[in-house]
């Protein structure tokens, strides 16, 4: 039977009989080509498999070697990249931040807006989901600085914007606590002619303070006491005269 | 032990039929073509909000990242995320680059551009992922893997020994994808209580569809729904190496990326998923 060749419209030649000539005939430089790239597709594979399984979790020995393929795997984007392969679990750090800014200096609940993004699809609300969720994450790291140069460019075109603050959307996943967390991030704007700051408002938070069993306590040793820092609270001159320190806490 | 030796010789020999496999050219190529109409979607999506990102104003503008890594100190860490995209910061440039992007995808769709177009197909999604570093995810990572094996795959004017390995390497790579993937989703509490449906399903605000005010308020459909989403996958990559049960196998992974794409709404992510999975058919015997 001839060996029928059909050239289709792809610029690939279908053989319809033996798809692939039998590798005998190769010449030993061929051959050591192949062998190299196979070399090269095992080691490949490896640290792909690496990178994807990081964020699970992986040994330390592990981890050293991947350290060292970062420069191929960020430059192919073969790599997860520390970002999860997988389906969502359902936890804190997945639910959906919204930004949201006020014209008032000391807004009220119903004070805040929602920005409109307008409709630009699914795509385009994950990726900045994603963008978010990892200034959220900056925030509760206390890296205040940090996130305050991500959000700088948001306010930039909204002069009217006093406040700024990200909040999660509560779940059905979520329980009441964090349904009633205070916002992720909360700052207060600080114009200077062109220049613009965050002077960030520290959320709620319980500190254990050690009480000498001595001393008289109204509420009794090794009480946890939350301090006068809560978002809510009103802001007091130092907030409103001190040198606007980006992104630093201003002292209650 | 002598066989095992010669299993593991077998696998990693560069003539045996493991990296040499015969492969279906005709499958190849709609592959290929599945794969560049998906580069052609991720393109598309990124035209939308391309002036929230990048440009003077954009969050992401070459002024802004290079503030954040400097004051976050990761300078050595970024240098790897090359991109011609670092040259021009602003908007209607990544908005020339997509649209440019696009035509190269549905070029390769139309099979109608030479050969090399595949590699730059492949160097365009790199460098659009890299520009906007902290944005990509699976979904990237995804396409490049696809797009470099299929390089490789259809990089000779006939079919030879170059296809057969770059498919099997797609296969693999796939595979391991695919393998993480579900492990990584099942090491998650709600995926062995029955509420993976439901963590899938929200954030809802965020969703095509909300199903959390619906259908996922009946608990035995989440359960079941939860069980077959976690299971299927690693059932269908088993089955897809077999090739007995490689159709049931490819079909149950295409079933697996529907269900998913409908309640997370991963639309993208699960069309190159959906897609990556008919690989298996390219390769004549897969194992």
């Amino acid at each position: 039977m001839p060996n029928r060749r059909k050239k289709n419209r792809f610029n690939v030649t279908e053989n319809r009989t033996e798809p692939e000539p039998p590798s005998a005939d190769v010449t030993p430089r061929q051959r050591r080509i192949r062998r190299v790239t196979v070399g090269f597709a095992v080691v490949h594979l490896a640290v792909c498999t690496l990178s994807l399984m990081q964020p699970i979790g992986l040994p330390e020995t592990f981890d050293q070697a991947l350290a060292y393929a970062q420069p191929y795997l960020r430059a192919t984007r073969f790599g997860a990249d520390g970002k999860p392969a997988r389906l969502p679990h359902g936890r804190l750090d997945e639910a959906e931040i919204r930004v949201q800014v006020s014209g008032e200096a000391e807004p009220a609940e119903s004070d805040w807006l929602d920005i409109d993004w307008g409709s630009t699809g699914v795509e385009a609300t994950n990726r900045r989901q994603r963008f978010f969720s990892a200034a959220a994450t900056l925030a509760e790291n206390e890296q205040y600085g940090l996130v305050a140069r991500w959000l700088r460019p948001l306010i930039s075109g909204r002069p009217e914007a006093e406040s700024i603050r990200m909040v999660r959307v509560p779940t059905l996943l979520s329980d009441v606590v964090q349904d009633n967390a205070p916002p992720v991030y909360q700052a207060r704007i600080l114009r200077r002619q062109d220049e613009i700051n965050l002077a960030n408002l520290q959320p709620t938070r319980l500190v254990a303070i050690a009480v000498d069993e001595d001393a008289s306590s109204p509420s009794g040793g090794g009480d946890t006491t939350p301090p006068d820092d809560s978002p809510n609270r009103k802001a007091t001159p130092t907030d409103r005269f001190s040198p606007p320190t980006e992104g630093r806490a201003v002292a209650p | 032990m002598n066989d095992n030796h010669a299993g593991i010789r077998s696998t990693i020999s560069s003539d045996t039929g493991f990296w040499n496999p015969q492969v279906n050219p005709q499958r190849l190529i709609w592959l290929r073509g599945t794969m560049a109409l998906s580069a052609g979607f991720y393109f598309l999506s990124a035209l939308t909000d391309a002036a929230l990102w990048v440009g003077h104003e954009g969050l992401l503008s070459r002024q802004s990242i290079g503030d954040f890594l400097s004051a976050a100190d990761l300078q050595s860490e970024a240098r790897y995320y090359l991109s011609p995209l670092w040259w021009f910061d602003s908007a209607a440039a990544y908005r020339v680059f997509l649209i440019a992007g696009i035509t190269l995808s549905l070029g390769v769709v139309s099979g109608r551009v030479p050969r090399l177009t595949t590699w730059v197909l492949w160097f365009w999604i790199v460098a659009a992922a890299n520009r906007l570093m902290m944005l990509a995810g699976m979904t990237e990572t995804l396409l490049s893997l696809a797009m470099f094996s299929l390089a490789i795959a259809t990089s000779t004017k006939r079919v030879s020994w170059w296809t057969g390995f770059g498919t099997r390497l797609f296969v693999c790579q796939f595979t391991i994808v695919a393998a993480v993937f579900a492990a990584g989703t099942l090491n998650g509490d709600v995926w062995w209580n029955g509420l993976g449906a439901v963590a899938l399903a929200e954030p809802a605000g965020l969703k095509s569809i909300d199903w959390t005010e619906g259908l996922l308020t009946t608990t035995w459909v989440h359960d079941v729904l939860t069980f077959l989403i976690a299971f299927s996958l690693p059932a269908g990559i088993l089955a897809a190496w077999h090739n007995a049960t490689r159709k049931a196998g490819v079909a149950v992974l295409i079933a697996w990326s529907f269900a998913v794409a409908l309640l997370g709404s991963q639309w993208l992510e699960c069309l190159i998923f959906a897609g990556s999975a008919t690989s298996f058919f390219c390769l004549r015997k897969p194992v």
